[in-house]
């Protein structure tokens, strides 16, 4: 090999490695870091808490959910707790009840360590689906609008938690690829719902 | 002098991977906002005219979407929610032919997420269609957001009882920029120029957003309701939701397959390429080059 092939060559392997790699680390949305994980913020009060019933069940009929609803509050640095149990969903009780005015929020593990969990086939919802809550014994019956997935490094906070003029609901469970050193999953799955 | 140029097209090459992975970041941002707009007809025009009222796709002779009969002043619908996209807002007669030509319309682009509100506007001498955007981005802290949208042919302050000013000056056919406000239990206070000020209690709900009407009566008298724009309650979690334990991830959950592993071994063989090719061409490099380093 001349010394200017090598070269070339020694080139093209970099080249094409950066950019591979670059396109990798792109499509995983990891170059943006995850400081929003990390970041502290200073507890709230809640402003207010809501009044009447609590949800008490979430079925969604095209994809075999049904499950009672955990209360879910906030962890210290401010963003949402999982729920405890892998097969069942939680109603995030410092929000909107689901049915009122307000993007009502429900969250579900995809997985637990050794298998599918509530809401594994959260991503099989299509755009008309419907989504049930049971609220004071009585259905609230919502129709699925749009299922998105977001880097969590870049979770649109303003979309999914931001005031809306009508009843909406909030499905969000994990998604993309598992990162093994953070043990914790790169997406975030949202389901956006909106009352009948 | 071809080692020269060899280095600095190695360079350039790497330059172009570089920009690369920095095009290949910009492509992961996140998708748009999901689920549709939404639009509210209005009339604000302070006179005798009513008008059918209508909201259709793409055109004014596109399929209605939502229809409101015999729209008088101070009216404002609910929100209608409608997949992003064309459509027009058309105003005709009181029963006149949906097919007719109408005698007001204007064409609204909405846009997902976006919210607005549209119809009738003016003064009664030049009413015309018209749209204001409305606001549903999350206020900040925990305030609440609060505008006015003045349709009473007057200029006038509006302002907190016992606290801020919320908009001073505001003038007939206007609708202001919205404001932060503190939540709670409020009075707002419309006090015209050189006219009797009248007051309205509104319970304002932290992250919510509202809009303050003002109108006038056949006397002149003015009279003020509050619209809630959008609605939220309680705290804004932070950041997204680790809902996951990872056994379903990867087949086999290798770690030495993960994606995240083999984008960082691509680096190192990167960095082992550069690394080497500089080397190299250092070794080979004729004296004469040398000496100028």
């Amino acid at each position: 090999m001349t010394r200017r092939t090598f070269l070339m060559a020694m080139a093209a392997v970099a080249a094409g490695a950066v950019a591979l790699g670059g396109l990798i680390v792109g499509a995983l949305g990891l170059a943006s870091g995850s400081s929003a994980d990390t970041r502290w913020v200073p507890a709230r009060a809640a402003a207010s808490q809501p009044a009447g019933p609590r949800p008490e069940r979430l079925r969604i009929a095209s994809i075999g959910v049904d499950t009672p609803l955990e209360d879910l509050t906030l962890n210290l640095d401010g963003t949402l707790r999982a729920p405890t149990d892998y097969q069942r969903a939680g109603w995030y009780t410092q929000g909107t009840i689901p049915g009122d005015v307000g993007p009502a929020v429900i969250a579900g593990h995809v997985d637990s360590k050794t298998g599918p969990a509530v809401f594994f086939r959260l991503t099989d919802l299509r755009k008309g689906d419907i989504v049930e809550v049971t609220r004071a014994g009585a259905p609230v019956k919502f129709k699925v609008l749009a299922v998105k997935k977001y880097p969590k490094a870049q979770f649109p906070t303003d979309e999914v938690y931001g005031p809306t003029p009508n009843a909406q609901l909030r499905l969000i469970t994990c998604g993309g690829d598992f990162d093994r050193s953070r043990r914790s999953y790169v997406d975030n799955v949202v389901v956006y719902a909106v009352a009948q | 002098m071809a080692v020269v140029s060899l280095t600095r097209r190695l360079v350039a090459t790497l330059a172009v991977a570089v920009a690369a992975l920095g095009m290949s970041l910009a492509a992961a941002s996140p998708a748009a906002a999901a689920g549709g707009g939404y639009v509210r007809l209005a009339h604000l025009v302070p006179d005798k005219i009513a008008c059918d009222m209508y909201l259709q796709l793409h055109s004014v002779s596109g399929n209605v979407v939502k229809f409101l009969p015999s729209v008088k002043y101070g009216t404002i619908s609910d929100y209608v929610m409608v997949p992003a996209g064309t459509y027009a807002v058309a105003m005709r007669g009181p029963g006149a032919d949906a097919k007719s030509a109408p005698v007001l319309s204007t064409v609204l682009t909405v846009a997902d997420g976006h919210a607005y509100t549209v119809g009738r506007m003016g003064s009664p001498d030049h009413a015309e269609a018209r749209i204001i955007e409305d606001d549903r981005t999350l206020p900040t802290g925990d305030q609440a957001k609060l505008r006015v949208v003045q349709a009473a042919q007057r200029t006038l302050n509006v302002t907190v009882a016992d606290g801020p000013v919320v908009a001073k000056d505001v003038a007939f056919t206007t609708a202001t920029a919205y404001q932060g406000i503190e939540p709670g239990t409020k009075t707002l206070r419309v006090q015209p120029a050189g006219g009797q000020a009248t007051s309205i209690q509104t319970t304002i709900t932290a992250g919510s957003i509202y809009s303050l009407l003002i109108l006038q009566g056949d006397d002149g008298k003015l009279s003020a309701a509050v619209l809630t724009d959008a609605k939220r309650s309680g705290t804004v979690p932070h950041g997204g939701v680790n809902t996951g334990g990872g056994g379903t991830a990867n087949p086999g959950g290798n770690p030495l397959t993960s994606p995240t592993t083999v984008a960082a071994l691509l680096l190192v063989i990167a960095a082992a390429g550069l690394t080497g090719a500089v080397l190299i061409g250092r070794r080979y490099l004729p004296a004469a080059d040398r000496a100028r380093r």
